[in-house]
């Protein structure tokens, strides 16, 4: 036998392998379909949406405390405004040195 | 009676990306029989069908929005199935030896002729020949085998292969020399086998 023979043979047993019958039945079996989409679905879904529920959730509830909180403080803050005089007189530092001498 | 209307793939893949089930469930029917023809020629032992058609078709659905349209839905799809294909061929690291005391009565036979005379194989041994096709490929790297089996038995053109596996025409000119050259030893081994 010639080695190139063997390419030979190869070529005869694959034309001879392409005549064997395939499996015809090429449908889906009973409930694939079913269960395919739901592990697809399953699969890209709860973890994407609880993320997107609960991180606009959270945008909004943080919003809606940031807004609240300037209401309520800003009268408190308009109707006593800071002395910074009585702060830079009242300077425990300055006290305490004060005292030393 | 009167023609089935054409499946409306852009229509299904849309409801789809409104996340519909129902046409999840209409696009693996109707892609199924191009995926598990894919499967069955390209099948790793100890490997179900089943289960690597539905790997293949949960990848399809997880990549689902990198499809920009570029080429038909059902190429994009069979390039997934040949690629998943080759992945579980390559976690298969070993390879079982290949010897004449593994063969059935009928494979050993159909071996011996096509290695020792010039007749086609007969019709009636078309399935050993199938098998002994399969079990020979088995013994060579899983790309070198992808490429054999897609040249030889699905009669692929090298621009077909290199549409669905991605590889450039070198590399799979390359790749189907070293399978046959693999071949060819494989033969010559299994005469000197014989004659012992």
């Amino acid at each position: 036998m010639k080695p190139t023979d063997h390419d030979q043979s190869w070529a005869r047993l694959t034309a001879g392998a392409r005549r064997a019958p395939r499996g015809t039945d090429v449908a889906a079996p009973f409930g694939f379909s079913t269960r395919v989409a739901a592990l697809a679905f399953a699969a890209e879904g709860p973890m994407r949406s609880l993320l997107e529920r609960f991180s606009l959730r959270a945008v909004g509830v943080a919003s809606l405390l940031a807004v609240a909180s300037v209401v309520v403080s800003y009268p408190v803050l308009t109707a006593h405004p800071v002395d910074d005089e009585l702060i830079a007189l009242e300077d425990p530092v300055a006290m305490l040195l004060e005292d030393g001498e | 009676m009167p023609d089935e209307p054409p499946f409306d793939v852009a229509g299904c893949l849309d409801r789809v990306r409104r996340r519909d089930q129902a046409a999840a469930r209409e696009l693996v029917d109707h892609l199924h029989p191009l995926v598990i023809r894919i499967v069955r020629s390209h099948l790793p032992r100890r490997v179900a069908e089943e289960d690597l058609a539905q790997d293949i078709f949960l990848k399809m659905f997880t990549r689902l929005e990198q499809y920009q349209g570029a080429v038909p839905f059902p190429h994009w799809v069979s390039r997934i199935a040949v690629t998943t294909c080759i992945d579980q061929l390559r976690a298969q690291k070993r390879r079982p030896e290949f010897r004449w005391a593994d063969l059935s009565e009928n494979e050993a036979e159909v071996l011996d002729a096509v290695m020792t005379n010039e007749k086609d194989v007969a019709a009636n041994d078309a399935m050993a020949a199938h098998e002994l096709v399969h079990k020979l490929l088995d013994q060579l790297k899983p790309d070198d085998r992808m490429v054999l089996q897609l040249l030889d038995m699905e009669q692929k053109t090298i621009a077909e292969i290199g549409e669905l596996t991605g590889w450039n025409t070198s590399l799979i000119k390359v790749r189907a020399f070293r399978a046959r050259r693999k071949l060819r030893s494989m033969f010559l081994e299994l005469q000197q086998k014989e004659r012992t």
